[in-house]
């Protein structure tokens, strides 16, 4: 009884330290990635555009009323993350694509999940920074930061995912516009939910988001932000699972 | 290392059967050529190997085990080149080399040592889109072998390459094959067949009618002749002679003692002659 017992927390041992060593080798391999695509967006020019944009952003805010700066700010980041980010993705894939190192990116021990989220971070490094300047300019978004900073993130990774999953079928930008289009729009539409019923809206991810960056923090409560966190992350488990299934069938097993 | 039993395989959207029953087997430091024109079934056949295409049917085994049970491990072993360079141009030699080595948990070459074996450590720093063909044909060659793979797909190498760097990516991969690597090699390039391969298959619309080595196919299909040119009466004159018999053949014996010999050759087929003989189609 008793050499069994040691047994078994020696084999739940050996499992825990091999699962440990996995995570640690799986993070160190998809932090490294992420750094070389951040390099090849830097390189690509994303950041110089980001950049400019940015900066538009900024000057457009500092003159308009501090009245409605909370909203304008809102729907600037909320395209920020998901319009530039579908279509940077898809333009970083398409390059991608155009040098022929996808091919050999998938015959190597990277696994397609490191690859996905390689990308989704990367950009939502990006996204989050852009969006942390113009939600943190006073009158912005300041009361209600980590709200912002959540939608933000999980609006870029949901995003990203789409983008993904969208661009692994296209060949050209063409093709990819067509596709992000039609996605957008199925995205986009239930935003008119909200205003008839704002509650059952925020099943749509974009209602979710929206909601999170306009609350003011005075409104906002822990129940629903919980909410609109919990189904933003479950519409990124579905994209996440979208963009995989894409690549395996597009790209991987074409 | 690599077992191949009546691999059939078809595209989804063909009726025709991309590969129909193919068998061979490549062995251990062994450079194992696979010939054959476009759309022969030999990019196919490369996909299934290396654990692209699953849906295959028959047995495709590496080291005993079915390719379609391999995991992301798999990779750690086998190195591949394809045609055209599969780069990132935006980045440097050396950044290229990086990405590619971060996937690796094996032991890898020191980027300078590969680099400055194929001339291109000056140019380390570089972009590559700044690079030649040639320069991007190599570094995507040692892109592939940066992990010491134990199994190496090439597919056309030399392609692009001038003839002094085509000599040294040759001298390279049998090198590769001299300490211990498995290469399976795609061409339409007889030379490097050739030069290269201890055996080849031909590949036609998805069969290999002929696995042998280049020696034996060479004799087996040359005509057992020799061909002199000479000089007679400052006239340039070509004669042919049965190898049978060769020493005591007096009319042979008094043409090469009494005019000025030009050029002698045996009369062995080359690879593009049997190829064009055994599947009646051309290379390229």
């Amino acid at each position: 009884m008793i050499l069994c017992s040691i047994l078994s927390i020696d084999f739940l041992a050996i499992k825990f330290r091999r699962m440990k060593n996995s995570i640690i080798k799986n993070t160190a391999q998809l932090l490294k990635l992420a750094h070389f695509d951040v390099l090849f967006q830097y390189k690509q020019g994303f950041y110089l555009v980001y950049a400019i944009l940015t900066a538009v952003y900024l000057l457009l805010l500092f003159y308009l009323p501090e009245t409605v700066r909370p909203e304008v700010a809102a729907y600037l980041i909320l395209s920020d993350t998901s319009v530039l980010g579908m279509v940077f993705v898809g333009a970083l894939v398409l390059l991608e694509k155009q040098q022929n190192v996808l091919q050999s990116l998938f015959i190597t021990p990277m696994k397609l999940s490191t690859y996905i989220f390689s990308k989704a971070i990367s950009l939502t490094l990006i996204a989050t920074l852009v969006s942390s300047a113009i939600g943190f300019i006073p009158g912005a978004m300041l009361d209600r930061c980590l709200s912002m900073l959540a939608s933000v993130i999980l609006c870029s990774l949901f995003f990203t995912f789409l983008g993904l999953g969208v661009s692994s079928r296209a060949n050209t930008l063409n093709e990819y516009f067509g596709g992000i289009l039609l996605a957008g729009l199925v995205m986009v539409v239930p935003l008119a939910l909200f205003f008839i019923h704002p509650v059952l809206s925020m099943i749509f991810p974009i209602n979710a988001a929206v909601t999170l960056l306009i609350t003011p923090a005075t409104q906002q409560t822990l129940v629903s932000n919980i909410a609109g966190i919990s189904v933003l992350i479950c519409w990124n488990i579905v994209a996440y699972r979208y963009a995989m299934s894409q690549f395996n069938k597009n790209i991987i097993h074409k | 290392m690599i077992r191949v039993e009546n691999l059939l395989y078809s595209y989804a959207n063909q009726g025709v059967p991309a590969l129909k029953n193919i068998s061979f087997k490549v062995n251990d430091q062994e450079i194992f050529g696979f010939l054959g024109p476009s759309g022969a079934g030999k990019s196919t056949t490369q996909k299934v190997m290396t654990g692209i295409l699953k849906n295959y049917q028959g047995s495709v085994t590496l080291k005993g085990r079915e390719v379609n049970n391999f995991n992301k491990q798999f990779y750690e072993n086998i190195g591949v080149a394809f045609e055209f360079p599969n780069l990132y141009l935006k980045f440097t030699a050396l950044e290229n080399l990086a990405l590619f080595a971060s996937f690796y948990t094996c032991e890898k070459y020191d980027f300078q040592e590969l680099l400055s074996r194929v001339g291109l450590w000056e140019d380390r720093n570089l972009p590559v889109e700044a690079f030649s063909k040639g320069m991007r044909m190599r570094l995507n060659f040692i892109r592939a072998i940066l992990h010491k793979p134990k199994l190496l797909f090439l597919d056309e190498p030399t392609s692009g390459l001038d003839p002094s760097n085509s000599r040294m990516l040759k001298d390279f991969i049998l090198e590769l094959r001299d300490n211990g690597t498995t290469i399976f090699l795609t061409t339409h390039n007889m030379t490097d067949a050739d030069e290269l391969c201890d055996r080849v298959a031909f590949m036609i619309d998805g069969q290999l009618p002929v696995i042998d080595s280049p020696e034996k196919l060479k004799l087996q299909h040359g005509r057992k002749t020799l061909k002199i040119r000479y000089k007679a009466d400052m006239q340039l004159e070509t004669k042919e002679f049965s190898l049978h018999g060769l020493g005591s053949n007096n009319e042979f014996l008094q043409l090469i003692n009494h005019n000025e010999i030009e050029t002698i050759h045996t009369q062995e087929a080359t690879l593009e002659d049997i190829f064009l003989a055994v599947t009646g189609k051309q290379l390229s």
